[in-house]
């Protein structure tokens, strides 16, 4: 009978001692790490992540355990999750393996329900291997792009292949030693390892073991500890923070009581919520974010895989701090001057790079947020606490406020678009029941392209006799631009003034061209007492189409590409009505982008950006436009009359031959009942 | 150094304006009403110096209707300390004499050493208030101010005039009327706003301060009638495939039709 190593002497102590003294010191290391990490959590703003907790496991169990975006990545997303299977079912047998030292004769499991585990451990073994093969041949060989190939990696990847590599060698070698005590049937792969040792003397088999033994555990313990100081604390956080993650809606950002708070928005750590530091921990640098970024792409400061690590460190870098503070402990004399979160960490340049597009958010297979509404918050204190920001954001600001548009074009103009055409306001239509209210927006009020699109869809609801209305002049702003520009008291103001007017004509449907207006009046509104059903236009067309009340007869001969606006698609899953549109126009040939649906890249004008300049990097609206040039069609779609605008410059800019139309423009032409649009 | 601050609130440079039923004033129905864009550069200059010397204070004036205090309230949220409003009441289009007494009048019961306008408010864009009020309180007063350096009881002003620049010297308390280029006025905070909420606005009577104007029939100048210009006519693109017949028709239509050669 062999004993454990851990039942003989170690430097002449009893050998329990030794490793129950390790064990002791690696589990009150690791609690110590841990607790530190918590409890500067618990210093961070409050957030609600604990309600509707049966959603929540349903989400954990699709993202974090079935790891469902990991396999937007085909290859990663096998080798992780056997990896991460790997983890799931070695945490027992490494566990056991710890007790066995410590208590004599411990058996995990007897009889058919140990030889069951033993076979799914020893596959599993024999798995995380492939998958840390795997991992290793994409960091030496593939590179793909979004990685920084980091030392850290590397280590953890050994660390790992360690672990499976002297387990399967001590149990081989015991195996060989002691046949009595081992079913090989039941592991393969311990089964392999066992042949080869055949004929290997004795005492290299127990040198063997107990190196492997030792070697094994002290693996495990060590690799406990570390994780807490490296990315891949990823390990320990990643499902928490699945379970936590932001159930509202993507495109509706926190909504702070103004009237009573002292500070605004994030400036410091601890404004942070504990949520946002949560997700710096849970970031392993994977980089899925970095992928279809609009700045990362275009050299500007803004890369969200850097943003969120570079948030995690400066919570590091506050913990003793935090932690003294908690304590009531002034530490030694006054700390040193941190570095200021805003300046020091991240730029304001970094903070107004962000266009919002959501890809970031919408790529983290762990439901990080890397940038966007940490961003915002940052904007907010720089805007509603020290009113610094790019000066020409100033103008828009001004238009919202005196005129609620942020051309700052006359409010008393808002409906003039509409004069010549038999389109009611919900005024005039007082008394006589509408299907839907129109809600045009800025652009389609003031824009003079997005001025035919609306009058597209007039004409297109009107051949279809849907009764609709305007507000007219009663409408104003919807307050996406204030909100994502930081001005969120703007916003509140521009919100609660257009609910209440919808509320008063007891508005309950909703159709707009504009993808800002959609998204605001669909998930921002309710928080404001304004729930409506908000349909974008292309979804009330293709309907109307699929009804058969508009009929597309003319042909339209030409190849089109379809540019996804970010708040359609990427925040609201609207991807197909305006396909629907475009596949029911007779002879039009639609072509999907290379960068499509959830992979869009972004026309650079969200998040506010449409009002500020671009100086730094490459032009993102001129990116775009190369990759819708490279499709090489007669047209582009667009749905947005933001995109319009920044394909409709680069396109000029760029001198490419491809024309924007808004989907609705394509409708109407095709449908041939116009009433109201120039030819 | 403290500063007073001449606010005209007035429409929006964006607004439609109409011609009232009288004929003679405005259509106040769809106006939006502003801080008068060249007020808020010397109200920046007024912050500015305040900030700059660490010490003073910077108190804003209007005259006009109930609604100039909603004026006078962005200018508290931008910094300003305490604004003082000159209730109108009754008088309507008090002209430039009638408003410029009123500031005096106000002025007068103030210490300071700068008193801002704006080169001109963007209402009826007279540019007269600046300089009358200089000359009813007895005091120098430099006009389009682009650019100031504060000395010791006297100021450096660079002012634009007609295709140059005048460098002024001018000895304090002055009047200095604000020329755009002067500054980028700030935007005003949140806390600026919360705080401005709080702020009192001193309250004065035009009845109550020797303002014989604020009797239209005492005004010096009176609003008789008002129309819009003409609108802007298309513009008119002359071929231009006979240079020589381009240039004929290009004089036949400045003197026929413009009527300006």
């Amino acid at each position: 009978m062999h004993s454990i190593p851990a039942a003989r002497t170690v430097a002449g102590l009893p050998g329990r001692v030794v490793f129950g003294a390790l064990v002791a010191i690696a589990i009150l290391a690791f609690v110590y790490s841990v607790a530190r990490r918590i409890r500067v959590l618990l210093a961070g703003a409050p957030e609600n992540r604990f309600d509707r907790i049966p959603l929540r496991i349903r989400k954990t169990i699709e993202y974090a355990f079935a790891q469902k975006r990991m396999f937007r990545d085909l290859y990663a997303g096998v080798f992780h999750i056997l990896i991460f299977g790997g983890f799931v079912v070695l945490v027992v047998r490494s566990l056991s393996l710890v007790v066995e030292g410590l208590v004599p004769g411990f058996v995990l499991l007897p009889g058919a329900a140990g030889n069951a585990y033993t076979l799914v451990k020893d596959v599993f073994e024999v798995l995380v291997l492939v998958g840390v093969a795997m991992a290793v041949f994409r960091r030496a060989f593939a590179r793909p792009a979004r990685l920084d190939l980091t030392l850290d990696a590397w280590f953890i990847l050994f660390l790992i292949a360690l672990l499976m590599a002297t387990d399967l060698l001590a149990d081989g070698a015991r195996s060989v030693l002691n046949p009595s005590a081992f079913d090989l049937r039941w592991s393969p792969a311990v089964a392999a390892v066992s042949r080869a040792f055949r004929g290997t003397s004795p005492a290299a088999l127990q040198a063997v073991y107990e190196a492997c033994w030792w070697i094994h555990l002290a693996d495990l313990l060590f690799f406990a500890n570390y994780l807490p100081y490296s990315k891949h604390f990823h390990i320990l956080a990643s499902v928490p923070n699945i379970f936590l993650m932001k159930l509202e809606p993507m495109g509706r950002l926190g909504t702070p009581d103004l009237e009573n708070s002292e500070r605004f928005g994030v400036s410091t750590v601890e404004d942070l919520s504990w949520k946002s530091m949560l997700d710096g921990y849970t970031c392993t640098e994977c980089g899925r974010c970095r992928v279809v970024c609009p700045t990362a792409l275009t050299g500007k400061p803004l890369d969200p895989r850097v943003f969120i690590a570079t948030l995690r460190d400066a919570v590091y870098d506050a913990t003793p701090e935090i932690l003294a503070a908690q304590s009531g402990r002034g530490g030694d004399g006054p700390a040193a001057p941190r570095k200021d979160l805003i300046g020091g960490w991240v730029t304001e340049d970094t903070i107004w790079a962000c266009t919002t597009c959501g890809y970031c958010t919408s790529a983290c297979p762990v439901f990080i947020i890397p940038a966007v509404d940490k961003i915002i918050e940052m904007r907010r204190h720089l805007v509603l606490e020290k009113a610094e920001f790019p000066k020409e954001m100033q103008t828009a600001f001004r238009g919202m406020e005196t005129n609620g548009n942020p051309w700052g074009i006359a409010a008393s103009s808002r409906a003039d678009w509409a004069k010549d055409l038999p389109v009611m306001t919900m005024a005039e239509a007082e008394g006589s029941p509408v299907d839907v209210l129109f809600w045009v927006g800025c652009a389609g009020s003031y824009e003079d392209r997005a001025k035919k699109v609306s009058r597209a869809l007039v004409d297109l609801l009107t051949s279809a006799g849907v009764r609709f209305a305007i507000l007219g002049t009663e409408e104003t702003c919807n307050g996406d631009s204030a909100r994502r520009m930081g001005n969120e008291y703007l916003f509140q103001i521009l919100a609660q003034q257009n609910v209440e007017t919808m509320n008063g004509y007891g508005i309950k449907k909703i159709v707009t061209n504009c993808p800002h207006c959609f998204n605001v009046i669909k998930n921002e509104y309710p928080p404001f007492g304004g729930r409506y059903e908000v349909l974008h236009g292309t979804e009330l067309v293709s309907s109307l189409i699929a009804e058969g009340r508009i009929r597309l007869e003319n042909r339209i001969d030409e190849s089109i590409t379809f540019h996804d606006p970010c708040y359609l698609g990427r925040y609201n899953d609207v991807y197909d009505a305006p396909r629907q549109i475009l596949e029911a126009i007779p002879g039009l040939r639609l072509q999907e982008l290379a960068r499509t649906k959830q992979k869009g890249l972004c026309c650079g004008a969200g998040g506010g950006r449409m009002w500020m300049e671009e100086k730094i990097g490459a032009r993102i609206n001129q990116t775009r436009m190369q990759e819708i040039a490279e499709a090489k069609t007669d047209s582009v779609g667009v749905s947005c009359p933001f995109c319009m605008v920044m394909i409709g410059n680069a396109r000029e800019e760029l001198g490419v031959e491809t024309k924007p139309f808004d989907v609705l423009e394509l409708a109407r032409r095709s449908s041939g009942q116009g009433l109201s649009v120039e030819r | 150094m403290n500063s007073l601050v001449a606010i005209a609130y007035v429409p929006d440079t964006e607004s439609k304006i109409k011609v009232g039923p009288d004929g003679s004033s405005i259509d106040e129905s769809d106006v939006k009403w502003i801080v008068s864009p060249y007020d808020e550069y010397g109200l920046e200059e007024a912050l500015k110096i305040r900030e700059s010397k660490g010490a003073g204070t910077v108190t804003v004036v209007s005259v006009g209707p109930e609604r100039v205090k909603t004026g006078l309230r962005e200018c508290l949220a931008r910094g300003a300390d305490d604004a003082v409003w000159v209730d109108t009441g009754e008088t309507k289009n008090l002209d430039a004499l009638g408003v410029s007494k009123a500031l005096a009048a106000v002025a007068k019961a103030a210490t300071f050493d700068f008193f801002w306008f704006g080169q001109k408010g963007v209402g009826p864009d007279e540019s007269l208030v600046g300089p009358m009020t200089a000359e009813l309180l007895g005091l120098p007063h430099v006009a389009n101010v682009v650019h100031l350096d504060v000395g010791e009881g006297k100021v450096t002003a660079s002012r634009e005039i007609e295709g140059a620049h005048e460098i002024v010297e001018c000895s304090l308390p002055a009047i200095l009327t604000a020329q755009k280029g002067l500054n980028e006025p700030r935007y005003a905070s949140l806390k600026g706003i919360m705080g401005a909420k709080k702020k009192p606005i001193a309250e004065k009577k035009l009845a109550d301060l020797d303002v014989p104007e604020a009797d239209p029939a005492a005004a010096k100048a009176r609003w008789r009638k008002l129309s819009l210009p003409a609108p802007r006519q298309a513009v008119k693109l002359i071929p231009a495939d006979d240079p020589a017949a381009a240039a004929k028709e290009l004089v036949r239509l400045l003197r026929e039709e413009a009527k300006v050669i």
